[in-house]
């Protein structure tokens, strides 16, 4: 979803409406893989969890797609969901034994995948599907005597890790959405809602010569956007197919027999899954002609860190994994922890790398984009006299810095902190002129930043925000941490 | 006087009559569109309102396969004298073990006719259905040995405004030998746990709000006509608690929901705190202009009912996209409504909550291009300050990322 302020989105969606979909960010930032697994559900209305189809494959000519005749069956479910497991165990199996030794942490070096897999969702309610699949494969209906199938599990696991990262890891790029991945780059001419409907968005944001946007989405809404067919299309075409292949199999008919008939239920949903295909594969080349920030790189911040958590996934599996049905407190203290740091990391890297995101982010304070006006090495009376760095910096029209904000000075490497210490309008209004002074690594500072920061040149700050403190649990853990209770 | 079912009917004219009385009212609590509302206390069905105006509705409709479902859960749990749905109510709600009585109105006073559906017989099969629900309360709450537990499909009016509409859960239970009258509504979908639609939740509780209405109010009725013996004890007890609750100080109002168990047709029962959502839909329904005579007013002269394109377009709407596309069959026509006049409100809640001050989206865009002066208007000026603000910025940041800024080519 948009990372844009309220403002700054109605802003874009009030130019978006006059003319197309409009940039919301300058750069991309998602990692998109040269081969990511596409993966579209379709589920059946009403029954939650139940996979009537499923489309894969990596890239656009090659998709697979497994359907089940009849979802609300057990045996048939199963066997398709085992189906599902074989082919996504042999794209991550792969990928997890792929490995070479990396620093994981200061002084620590072990084994990490060499590359990181990607899944691409056409829309929330397929990642949402994908998740109920992983539940139903983890906790699979064991009959007496027949064992848990363990690529089911171990399948079942891996799309649980999935799901679960991408509910908890801001901007994760392990499991990709495509209308959300989109819609945090471009601001499209109709309603966030609409946009739920991958193929509107899709027309919507790259609609055909001499449409409007408007009209594009309009003319493919009524097609299957997202996991479930449309109702007219169950009334007409599925519903009368599925009765019919039910009818056969109540009857006794033979395998040989129920073949046309699950081929029937087999053409009533491949337009629909390849539509969807094409609309996933569409939005990832659109999302590829964009520059990324450098942490979504290879090698990047956060490329590394899906590596590793990938890698750690791997092993749990390779335990004799158990799934829990909720989390204990002391996990879900610690997922909060995660997911608040990497939400401030997420955030400051977006503004640190995209003018645009930190253009809208200066109209409240949270960052600055201006020209340098003056340098200057100035005296302050702390506990002893101590020099630090003083920047004079002018910015167009007015700008309020956050109250007790400290700002970080966008630089090839870590930023250095400075603090504002005088805003004024210059006369007529028209710009803004605010005074920094650096207050760490004032050394550095003082030695570095006159050289690339002259009169003239333009500057960039972010608002320094620590990340999340910590939890610093003691160490007799209270009891409901499962410390302990005496 | 309130305005009786002939009359609303009169109202209605070709509309068809709503399929869900309840739906459709606790669905108009929600939203603060006019159009709906009316439609909702005459009890049109909003899908032939929408084919009267040519709406489409894409986002909008009911599987054969939810609808199947449906049926299947509801027929599994009412099967064998209801033996799954006792079962549930005693194993995870604690209910004693035998004697449960159950009334099934559906087979006691059925709605359907070997014959022609004819107006008349539909209206006494209702009048005798809400008769016996009556006398049924009446039994609970008097705490008679001859009370049923479980009544399936009661029937209760609810007085919306100046119109009175009848309502049918799908349960009304009570605690065998307490009384303690609940109300219950059975949904297919899976609970899970935590995991469960929020959405959904929220939908079947506040579809049960309306029924406690309808409950309190037939409470009051049966107090007032001396059916009752203590009228204020006998209301106090819809919101007691149940044996087996766990104590709160909070006036609370329980009821009880019957979800699907994962992968099978067996009953998940638990209980349900509508008591926010009775306020809720209280104040939905009262909201202004409250009554069907304000709404009329309000209409071009000499209307007389409802089923023609012009009334229909003449009554306000509010549109309101995450809402509308997902709740109301007459949502496409309000969307191209509000396209055309360039309503911030095509967008969403929120962008027309920022773009108020200017009104319609050219104004606002044009405002933040600098194309338009704002006036005098103070308000207006300090949005157009602001956005004007915005736009610099955003348009600077795009020529140095390289991309063009708003007088520019677009994305394609």
């Amino acid at each position: 979803m948009s990372g844009l302020s309220p403002e700054a989105l109605a802003l874009l969606q009030a130019e978006a409406h006059f003319r197309a979909a409009v940039p919301a960010t300058a750069k991309r930032h998602l990692r998109i893989s040269r081969k990511p697994l596409v993966i579209v559900p379709l589920g059946l209305a009403g029954e939650d969890g139940a996979v009537l189809a499923l489309g894969m494959g990596r890239t656009r000519e090659d998709l697979e797609l497994l359907v089940c005749p009849e979802p609300r069956k057990w045996n048939l479910q199963t066997r398709l969901l085992r189906d599902f497991s074989s082919r996504l165990l042999r794209y991550l199996d792969r990928r997890a034994a792929d490995r070479e030794p990396a620093e994981v942490a200061p002084g620590w070096t072990k084994d990490v995948a060499r590359r990181a897999p990607q899944i691409v969702a056409p829309t929330p309610a397929a990642a949402t599907l994908l998740q109920r699949v992983a539940e139903r494969m983890v906790w699979q209906r064991v009959d007496v005597g027949r064992p848990a199938d363990p690529d089911m599990l171990r399948a079942g696991g891996w799309l649980w890790f999935f799901g679960e990262r991408h509910e908890l890891v801001e901007s994760d790029s392990l499991l990709l959405v495509a209308t959300d991945a989109q819609l945090l780059h471009f601001v499209p001419p109709i309603s966030t809602a609409e946009a739920a409907h991958l193929l509107a968005l899709n027309a919507a944001l790259a609609p055909p010569p001499g449409s409007s946007a408007v009209a594009a989405a309009r003319a493919v809404e009524h097609l299957t956007g997202s996991t479930l067919t449309t109702p007219e299309h169950d009334n007409r075409v599925l519903q009368p197919a599925i009765e019919a292949f039910n009818e056969a199999s109540r009857e006794g008919a033979s395998r040989a027999a129920l073949r046309p008939l699950g081929a029937a239920i087999e053409t009533a949903v491949r337009p629909a899954v390849e539509a969807l295909y094409a609309a996933c594969h569409d939005a990832l080349d659109r999302l590829r002609a964009l520059e990324p920030i450098p942490p979504v790189r290879s090698g990047g911040r956060r490329t590394i860190a899906e590596r590793h958590a990938f890698t750690r996934h791997a092993d749990f599996l390779a335990r004799d994994p158990r799934f829990a049905r909720a989390d204990s407190l002391r996990r879900g203290l610690f997922l909060v922890e995660d997911a608040v740091t990497e939400q401030v990391r997420v955030l400051r890297e977006a503004r640190w790398h995209d003018p645009l995101a930190r253009a809208v982010a200066s109209m409240t304070g949270d960052a600055l984009d201006g020209k340098v006006r003056a340098v200057r090495e100035t005296t302050v009376q702390l506990q002893r006299r101590v020099q630090r760095l003083e920047l004079e910096v002018e910015t167009p029209g007015p700008w309020r810095p956050v109250a007790g904000g400290q700002y970080e000075l966008v630089w090839t490497e870590t930023g250095f902190v400075f603090a504002v210490t005088h805003v004024r309008p210059t006369p007529g209004g028209a710009s803004t002129r605010i005074t920094l002074r650096s207050t760490d690594r004032v050394r550095d500072a003082l030695a570095v930043l006159p050289q690339g920061l002259r009169t003239g040149s333009d500057v960039a700050f972010v608002l320094f925000q620590r990340e999340f403190p910590g939890l610093a649990l003691p160490d007799d853990e209270p009891w409901m941490l499962a410390g302990p209770s005496s | 006087m309130p305005f009786d079912e002939p009359q609303l009917a009169a109202l209605r004219g070709e509309l068809e009559p709503s399929a869900n009385s309840a739906r459709d009212l606790a669905l108009t609590a929600q939203t603060p569109c006019l159009r709906r509302r009316a439609l909702a206390i005459v009890g049109a069905n909003p899908d032939s309102a929408a084919a009267v105006i040519g709406a489409e509705s894409v986002h909008y409709g009911q599987s054969p396969f939810a609808i199947q479902i449906g049926e299947r859960f509801e027929r599994a749990l009412t099967r064998d004298e209801f033996e799954r749905l006792i079962e549930g109510l005693r194993e995870q709600l604690g209910f004693p073990g035998d004697g449960i009585q159950v009334v099934d109105l559906d087979r006691e006073i059925p709605f359907r006719f070997s014959g022609a559906r004819k107006r008349g017989t539909e209206v006494d099969v209702a009048r005798r259905r809400r008769e016996r629900t009556d006398s049924m309360l009446v039994a609970i709450l008097s705490g008679r040995d001859d009370a049923p537990a479980i009544v399936r499909h009661p029937r209760l009016t609810l007085a919306v405004t100046d119109s009175v509409r009848d309502v049918e859960p799908d349960l009304l239970v009570a605690w065998p030998g307490r009384g303690l009258p609940r109300l219950g509504e059975i949904k297919s979908y899976v609970d899970l746990r935590h995991r469960t639609d929020l959405s959904d939740l929220a939908k079947t509780r506040q579809q049960l709000a309306v029924y406690f209405l309808a409950l309190e109010r037939a409470v009051e009725r049966l107090a007032v006509e001396g059916r009752l013996a203590d009228g204020a004890a006998a209301l106090a007890s819809l919101r007691a608690e149940w044996p087996g609750d766990a104590g709160t100080r909070r006036p609370t109002i329980r009821a009880v929901t019957v979800l699907r168990r994962p992968q099978s047709m067996r009953p998940v029962v638990g209980i349900e705190d509508v008591r926010r959502d009775v306020e809720l839909v209280q104040r939905g329904l009262t909201r202004t202009p409250a009554t069907l005579v304000e709404i009329l007013q309000g209409l071009p002269k000499g209307t007389r009912t409802l089923d023609t394109t012009t009334t229909i377009r003449a009554l306000p709407t509010s549109y309101e996209p995450a809402w509308c596309l997902g709740n109301c069959p007459m949502a496409g026509a309000c969307r191209d409504e509000a396209h055309r006049r360039n309503d911030p409100a095509f967008f969403g809640k929120m962008t027309r909550a920022v773009l108020a001050a200017a009104g319609d989206l050219d104004t606002a865009h044009a405002l933040a291009c600098g194309t338009r002066s704002p006036g005098e208007d103070p308000a207006l000026r300090a949005f157009a300050e602001r956005m004007r603000a915005l736009r610099l910025r955003i348009d600077a940041a795009r020529v140095a990322a390289g991309l063009p800024g708003a007088a520019g080519p677009v994305v394609s």
